[in-house]
């Protein structure tokens, strides 16, 4: 209840202080002038007036009376000019103040209405401003939530892509890792082949080594063998001619120099025999040395075969690497997307504030309808006669009503840095709590 | 397998916002603008997993959904967070004693939010 007017508050304005007292002093002042005149004219008036018109004193009682009363007032009148002249003239401008009060009041009034008549605009124009922040604010944050949105696909789709991919990488690494180990089961197979030819082509060679050492034993004897023969058979020539010169006592000697002819025939023969057995070991080393040159020919070709497999081995080791290098990449794309999950949802959090500031300013536009309405109301009073003076509900009991309507902390703790008043303790609750 | 989550908001920032947090970190969601939406959408069939809902909103309120979905057959432990401004310790108790699992203050972060969600629904 507000109080508004105090209908006493003119009363000394008016009236200048102690003038009961002058009043008093005035009338008394004219009652002693009034008995003292009445005292001087009594017999004067008795003589000339009273006692011939009046037959009886209760008429003369009733002259006098009225003459008395009749002067009194005059009287009166003429002695209160010197005691209250100050006080008419201290009412008069009193009543010209007033005047000029009423006056201006009326002229503010009329003012206070017109500017009361651009309140509800001001308040809707404010309230309009306050919706263009909040549906700019919307806007802007719900684009920011589809372009989050977006960028999330996009990512969603590259680490889906990047997922297939490792999904094909770890199966191609699987297989190459299978491939790895049947390649070097092939490559010791190999190896125990290559291992096996050099072990052969070394008994091969040392075969060859061997009937080249044979033959060349032969070969000198074979020779021998052949002059043996030849001078043999000219020695048994030569004794031939000597025996047939000599006649019969060389017949004995002829028959020794046929044996030794023979035995030079013999001799040649078997130095052919031999020679024969020189070609054929000859062609059987030959022989061998062909299957020893073809076996060096397959050791060649058998290093080439491992420079293959060596080379296929580095190309193995370069491909597992790259696996490997290309696990890791996707394992560290796949790592940075769920840091980008994490920040963004991060970042929706964030925005979040568009709900808070949204239901703060409607809080604040429901004030300033509330205030419009109570300025309307107090407008309406005024030009109201009938008005008590009491404003129901104050505009201390509509801010006290904000402060149970709050819900935020923050909104509480504002207004009680204005108003002073109590905060709860709902802040010192954890923000997030689990039942 | 992939969990559903009914989340009840008036805001659309909100919705889209908490939405786009939990489909990011693998949440199936579904969404409604208040209580009786909401009611109406686990009246036609709809089971999630866990259900997060604000407090303020026109029509039905978060409380007063709370309430209601703890009466309906097979919603008796199912999770419900709510997520709301509103801090005032007598609101707090009056969800709790109506069942609610959790009480969040808006903002949350999203990483506290799934944390939260984890918490409550195991093998989220």
């Amino acid at each position: 209840m507000l109080s508004t007017a105090d209908p006493n508050a003119t009363a000394h304005d008016v009236f200048r202080p102690g003038i009961v007292w002058r009043v008093l002093l005035a009338t008394l002042s004219a009652a002693i002038a009034n008995g003292l005149i009445a005292w001087l004219f009594s017999g004067w008036l008795y003589d000339t007036l009273l006692h011939p018109w009046c037959a009886s004193p209760n008429g003369e009682f009733l002259i006098s009376t009225t003459l008395a009363t009749c002067s009194f007032v005059p009287l009166t009148l003429l002695f209160a000019w010197p005691f209250l002249r100050h006080d008419i003239r201290w009412a008069k401008h009193a009543q010209e103040g007033s005047d000029a009060l009423l006056k201006q009041a009326r002229i503010r009034e009329v003012l206070v209405q017109g500017e009361m008549q651009h309140v509800p605009p001001y308040i809707a124009i404010m309230a309009q401003q306050l919706d263009g922040v909040l549906q700019q604010t919307e806007s802007g944050v719900v684009a920011t939530i589809e372009q989050m949105d977006e960028l999330h696909r996009v990512s969603r789709g590259q680490v889906d892509r990047i997922a297939d991919s490792m999904h094909n990488g770890m199966q191609l690494t699987e297989v190459m890792r299978q491939q790895s180990s049947y390649n070097r089961d092939i490559v010791d197979v190999l190896n125990t082949h290559v291992g096996e030819q050099q072990k052969h082509l070394s008994l091969n060679l040392e075969r060859i080594q061997r009937l080249s050492d044979e033959v060349g034993a032969l070969a000198p004897l074979v020779g021998v063998i052949s002059d043996i023969a030849k001078k043999t058979n000219l020695l048994a020539l030569n004794a031939s001619i000597e025996a047939a010169r000599a006649g019969d006592e060389g017949r004995g000697f002829a028959v020794v120099a046929d044996e030794v002819r023979k035995l030079s025939v013999q001799t040649a023969e078997a130095a052919t025999v031999i020679a024969d057995k020189i070609n054929v070991a000859t062609q059987r080393a030959e022989s061998e040395l062909a299957v020893a040159m073809a076996a060096i020919d397959s050791q060649e070709k058998s290093a080439g075969l491992k420079k293959i497999i060596s080379e296929v081995s580095e190309i193995e080791s370069r491909f597992n690497d790259g696996s490997q290098m290309l696990l890791d990449v996707m394992f560290a794309v796949d790592a940075g997307n769920k840091e980008m999950v994490t920040r963004l949802s991060e970042v929706m959090g964030h925005l979040q504030f568009q709900d808070i500031v949204r239901q703060r300013l409607e809080q604040v536009k429901f004030a300033l309808r509330e205030l419009n309405d109570h300025l309307q109301g107090l407008a309406q009073h005024v030009t109201d006669s009938a008005w008590n003076c009491i404003v129901e509900p104050s505009l201390a009991a509509r801010l006290d009503g904000h402060l149970e309507n709050y819900v935020m902390d923050s909104q509480r703790q504002a207004h009680g840095s204005v108003t002073g008043a109590a905060t709860s303790d709902d802040g010192s609750r954890p923000a997030i709590e689990l039942f | 397998m992939a969990k559903t989550v009914l989340y009840v908001d008036d805001s659309t920032t909100m919705v889209m916002s908490i939405k786009s947090t939990l489909e990011m970190n693998g949440f199936i969601v579904e969404t409604a603008g208040d209580g009786v939406i909401a009611l109406d959408k686990i009246k036609k069939g709809l089971k999630p997993d866990l259900i997060i809902t604000d407090i303020n909103m026109p029509n039905m309120g978060g409380l007063e959904l709370v309430k209601s979905v703890r009466a309906m057959p097979g919603f008796r432990f199912t999770p419900i967070l709510t997520l709301t401004t509103e801090s005032r310790s007598d609101r707090r108790d009056e969800g709790k004693k109506l069942g609610a699992t959790g009480w969040l203050v808006k903002p949350v972060s999203g990483p506290n939010l799934i944390k939260v969600i984890k918490q409550v629904l195991p093998g989220a």
